[in-house]
């Protein structure tokens, strides 16, 4: 029988008590170093230990119980996606989505984090640790390869834990590839340790027992330590013979990176996830809230201010904001607003949708991303407006940073998400039942002061952000101070033109439409394009022009490059007339 | 135990052994990197380490030198030699053969004083050297692709200038990343919280960038937080402007203006670094500053830079791969990147270096 | 007024920056000119220490030095509570000794290592981690038997001592030295309740964490 390889296996990479919060465990696993964290709402996350900008460790990196941030440059990693939310250098940026951590599997059992294998892989399953409680021994690391270790735990049979008398009748067997188990029998009890070995890469490995049954708490330290003592002894053994040439079992395949469910090839605004409605309430006079659950796997993380397009059972698409705080990483959840004059989004959202229905929704998109360096920040929110600034002030208040939440209701009864607004006490003003030149008169009072680095945040009806812009205007914040969503904006890339594109090879023609990158364009027609940045920095997604003006936006080429007009980043960059022709 | 009578297998200039590609070695090669701070050499040769070669740093009355660690008579380390008494040679501990300036061998002590001289090919495996800045330079081909960085200033400074020579680091990185966190911008505002680091200014402009005959030029604004280690007015936020010019591949003369709190008079600081590839992944870093801030002192400015760089050394030590991928799809690259994305572009595009596992 | 004669570089000197900082207690830095000047090797400073080495303090006049012994002092001088040199408790007491002798230990291998990689300090490198190790072994052990029993720190008890503040600076820059914490977990969350007690202050090397939840 040909040993099975190391790399489909799932194999212990930390124990679970190890994973204390606001914490990131170093690990390594058939040579691959891992940031192990837990997330306040108890995900696991194993990582690949590698800021992807700049290759420094995330284990050096703070675990604020939703988001790593690297040390080097204050990047944020999200909780479960592994996505890049925050990039301190370009605040007002949202980070693309392409931008994450490798992420690896993690599952729980024994008492012990699983990581690595093939996605079908599951933890062993053994008889001797079954169908009751187990404590996890202290774990040893090694310094000598896994096939000694698993060869001295054989060699091996010490009294697992401490016994009267030494009448006890000791085995040891094998329990799969990567472990072996220890029973002794002594009358009519039995006691189990199953020696788990980790293999840290070709010359090391840790040992990580673990026992069947709860000891009595009094018992529980001896035990302990008697198997401490044990195991050290074996250590000793075993590195000291370790120097010896060993036939060392390595990884013939490196450790799979988990892939996102949704990650498929494809982008735009076509729908991507399935989402199952969990949870469907009204929340205030008018308001039904929704919680999307994935039908499978996770949900793609987003950042404040984001929205999903939601794909209708009558057909419409309808773009609503995630009010979701940085902790609540399991659903999405919205806030839908009956209009009278509903052309049929919100009213089949009201009617037709129901707790258990399926929904199609695109990936998250942001086009109202939330800077987290300002020295104040002011929220205006007006009505149904407020759920992506819900989103926005449960993110601020999670990192301590200065908010104020003005919400405009008509009454106590119209605002909506009460539950989570009263934690937000301190930074929420209300103002209810106001008229427009009262709600005027208002937002003069909240903004009449800019002072620098203040940026505000408004959203609601139409004329209330056309206000808020004139009296903030008026008041002299500067216009990249002040930041408002209406759907389908514009964004900061001039992205309005639609052009032709021709590709010389395959012959076929696409339309760039406004608002749509080349390079998404591409990859809806099935061109392979490989991307990194997606911001023009990299050059990743460089493709050679052979006919056409181009209208560069990107960083990347110098002025000569420019000219030459040779090449195009089709991340950012577009045609300068109506048509180009790419040698793809 | 014995080296193989076949000489031609053993005669590379490439050292066995070497974690530096073999093309890569003989493109670096051609560099001047440091070898030495002038002022080690006051008291006799020393040894160095360039690209897994080890050399002999030596000054003669003709000026400094610098060849392979190697007494070609029987391989002893001429760093544990000396210079002879009339300066004009270093000699060989083990039996006290003399080499000058050029590394011809010129006297061996155990001939009769009456036989022929020295052969002329007795000589070292010597090297170009030359000192300048306070720093003996080393290149390992003859022909070198760039000439030493030009920095004026600090050929000569008038008596407002304070030179201040840092010490000598030897850090666990290389020579490209330590270059890069040099001229890093973003990381400012994250690493150095203990000197002039300014957590509250994150944002990264858009930032003067050229191409330059020597390698790239960076200018740009940025608001520091002093915390008197210059003066003892405690902390604040001052405004400064940086100017980077770095000369490829290493060598970096950052010149940063301090702003009075009139907004228009300044004073000046230029930080001179240099990274010195050791090996594949150990970089010495030689610095001087040059600074007309009234009242400055040599050992508070040392003290101010040492402790920035042991701020970065931690980081820099710990990315991952060690070496900087060249191929720009490796890492992530963001607008404040834009001076590491050209640097590595023109490291594949104009020397050819990450070659062969890197150009298609 | 107490005279810290200091170096920022210096592990030993961040000890006791370190426990002023817990303690509040004011002081005055005496910035040593380690370099180009060598200045606590001088003349001048061995009339101060005639060993040559910092930390010293000065304390209106009482002068000590010895960076385990300088912690001592201040504990028993400027804590009121008595807790972070638990003379009332003689069992405390001699972990904390213990503890502090072993820091020795630490101090000669781990900070050791780091001297050599940061200031070209001539020592055997290989030796200095290999020795590093065989201690934190121990010390991770014992620390995971702490938290086994619901305690935090490295004596016994439920607050921290300065056998804690001996230790930590030793440990939380061992990877400057090139000393890997990879096997080490229960020293790796140590040095974070210490980052997380009041009054923290950290040195450059060491890495920010995260605050404890609320």
């Amino acid at each position: 029988m040909t040993a099975p390889d190391p790399g489909s296996l799932l194999h212990p990479v930390a124990g679970c008590a190890d994973l204390v919060p606001r914490h990131v465990v170093k690990a390594r696993l058939l040579g691959q170093d891992l940031a192990v964290w837990r997330a306040d709402d108890d995900f696991v996350n194993v990582w690949a230990d590698r800021c992807i900008h700049r290759g420094v460790r995330l284990t050096v990196a703070a675990n604020d119980g939703a988001e790593l941030v690297c040390p080097y440059h204050g990047w944020r990693y999200s909780n479960r996606s592994g996505n890049c939310a925050y990039m301190p250098a370009h605040p007002s940026d949202a980070p693309p989505r392409r931008l994450r951590v490798p992420t690896f599997r993690s599952e729980e059992r024994y008492g012990l984090i699983w990581s690595g294998g093939s996605p079908e892989a599951e933890p062993p399953r053994l008889p001797h640790l079954e169908g009751e409680d187990t404590l996890v021994l202290r774990a040893l690391p090694v310094n000598a390869p896994p096939d000694l270790a698993l060869q001295g735990l054989l060699e091996w049979p010490c009294q697992p834990v401490p016994a009267p008398g030494d009448g006890a009748s000791i085995s040891c067997d094998s329990a799969g590839p990567f472990a072996v188990a220890v029973t002794a029998r002594t009358g009519g009890t039995e006691e189990a340790v199953v020696h788990f070995v980790q293999p840290v890469d070709g010359g090391r490995c840790v040992i990580r027992p673990v026992m069947r049954g709860a000891p009595a708490a009094d018992r529980r330290l001896s035990i302990l330590r008697h198997h401490a003592r044990q195991l050290e002894e074996l250590r000793t053994r075993l590195e000291s013979s370790a120097g010896s040439p060993v036939a060392v079992r390595g990884p013939s395949t490196p450790l799979q990176p988990l892939r996102r469910p949704t990650a498929t090839a494809v982008s735009g605004r076509a729908p991507q996830l399935e989402v199952c409605v969990a949870r469907k309430w009204l929340t205030a006079e008018g308001i039904a809230a929704f919680e999307l659950a994935p039908v499978s796997g996770q949900l793609p993380s987003f950042q404040p201010g984001a929205h999903v397009d939601v794909h209708l059972p009558n057909g419409l698409v309808r773009q609503y904001s995630l009010t979701n705080g940085p902790g609540l990483t399991s659903v999405y959840r919205l806030g839908v607003k009956l209009e009278p004059d509903s052309r049929g989004g919100s009213r089949c959202m009201h009617v037709s949708v129901h707790e258990g229905d399926r929904l199609q929704l695109s990936e998250p998109h942001n086009n109202f991303p939330l800077r987290r360096d300002a020295a104040r920040t002011v929220l205006i929110a007006g009505g149904i407006g407020v759920t992506p600034l819900l989103a926005m002030a449960q993110t601020l208040q999670r990192q301590e940073l200065a908010y104020e939440l003005h919400y405009f209701a008509q009454s106590d009864d119209h605002l909506a998400f009460g539950e989570v607004l009263e934690p937000l006490s301190t930074g929420l003003v209300k103002h209810l039942g106001l008229s427009p030149d009262q709600t005027a008169d208002e937002i003069k009072k909240i903004t009449h002061d800019y002072g620098t680095a203040s940026h505000l945040y408004v959203c609601g009806p139409g004329p209330m952000i056309e206000a808020t812009r004139a009296i903030a205007a008026d008041s002299g914040w500067p216009e990249d101070a002040v930041h408002f969503e209406y759907f389908k904006n514009e964004s900061e890339l001039h992205d309005a033109s639609s052009f032709e594109v021709r590709l010389a090879r395959t012959g076929q023609t696409l339309v760039v439409g406004p608002g749509v990158s080349l390079l998404d364009s591409l990859r809806d027609a099935g061109v392979d394009m490989p991307s990194s940045c997606e911001q023009g920095v990299c050059g990743t997604c460089m493709a050679t022009v052979l006919e056409g003006e181009l209208d560069h936006q990107d960083v990347f080429f110098n002025d000569s490059e420019r000219a030459a007009g040779d090449r195009i980043l089709t991340c950012v960059s577009r045609a300068g007339g109506h048509k180009i022709v790419l040698d793809l | 135990m014995y080296e193989p009578t076949d000489q031609a297998s053993t005669a590379t200039e490439y050292p066995a052994g070497s974690q530096i590609s073999e093309s890569d070695w003989h493109i670096l090669a051609g560099f001047w990197h440091p070898v030495a701070f002038s002022s080690e050499l006051a008291d006799g040769p020393v040894a160095a380490r360039l690209l897994d070669v080890d050399l002999v740093v030596y000054r003669t009355s003709e000026g400094a030198a610098v060849a392979r660690d190697l007494c070609v008579h029987r391989g002893s380390k001429l760093s544990r030699g000396w210079i002879s008494d009339d300066g004009a040679c270093i000699v060989c501990p083990y039996h006290g053969l003399h080499y000058d300036r050029s590394g011809q061998c010129t006297w061996i002590p155990a001939n009769d004083p009456d036989s022929a001289p020295p052969p002329k090919t007795m000589r070292l495996v010597s090297y170009l050297a030359a000192e300048r800045y306070g720093i003996v330079w080393a290149c390992m081909k003859p022909e070198p692709l760039r000439p030493l960085p030009e920095w004026p200033h600090l050929d000569e400074f008038g008596p407002e200038w304070l030179r201040i020579q840092i010490p000598k680091g030897t850090w666990a990185a290389t020579a490209s990343r330590h270059c890069e966190n040099f001229n890093d911008i973003a990381h400012i505002s994250w690493v150095h919280m203990k000197t002039f680091g300014n957590r509250a200014r994150p944002v990264v402009p858009d930032y003067t960038l050229e191409q330059t005959d020597y390698g790239l030029y960076m200018a740009l604004p940025y608001i520091e937080v002093e915390r008197g280690f210059n003066d003892d007015l405690g902390e604040r936020e001052r405004e400064v402007f940086y100017r980077h010019h770095l000369t490829y591949p290493f060598a970096t003369d950052l010149r940063v203006d301090y702003y009075e709190d009139d907004g228009e008079s300044f004073f000046t600081s230029h930080f001179f670094d240099i990274g010195s590839p050791v090996s594949a992944r150990t970089t010495d870093i030689y610095q001087v500053s040059l600074t007309n801030i009234p009242g400055a002192t040599v050992e508070d400015y040392a003290e101010y830079q040492l402790v920035t760089n042991s701020e970065d050394i931690v980081i820099v030590e710990s990315q991952r791969p060690e070496n900087v991928p060249l191929n720009l799809a490796a890492e992530t690259h963001i607008r404040a990147d834009r001076l590491s994305v050209r640097y590595r572009r023109d490291l594949v595009e104009m020397f050819g270096l990450g070659s062969p596992e890197m150009i298609a | 007024m107490i005279r810290l004669y200091d170096y920022l570089l210096s592990v030993n000197c961040y000890k006791q920056r370190l426990l002023l900082s817990i303690l509040d207690v004011p002081y005055e830095r005496v910035d040593i000119d380690f370099y180009p000047g060598w200045e606590h090797k001088g003349a001048e400073f061995r009339k101060i220490n005639p060993l040559g080495h910092i930390p010293v303090i000065d304390d209106d006049g009482y002068v000590l030095w010895d960076a385990h012994a300088i912690l001592v002092y201040l504990a028993c001088k400027y804590d009121p509570s008595g807790s972070w040199y638990p003379t009332s408790d003689p069992q405390r007491l001699g972990e904390v000794a213990s503890w502090m002798l072993f820091a020795e230990g630490t101090t000669n291998t781990a900070s050791a290592a780091r001297l050599h990689v940061n200031l070209g300090y001539d020592f055997d490198l290989e030796a200095c981690q290999a020795g590093a190790h065989r201690l934190f072994r121990v010390l991770d052990e014992h620390l995971w038997f702490r938290e086994q029993q619901g305690q935090a720190w490295v004596a016994s008890g439920e607050s921290p001592t300065i056998a804690d503040i001996a230790l930590f600076g030793d440990v939380a820059l061992s990877e400057d030295g090139g000393i890997s914490r990879l096997d080490y977990p229960a020293l790796r969350r140590w040095t974070e309740r210490v980052q997380r007690l009041p009054g923290f202050i950290d040195m450059p090397g060491i890495f920010p964490v995260a605050k404890a939840p609320a």
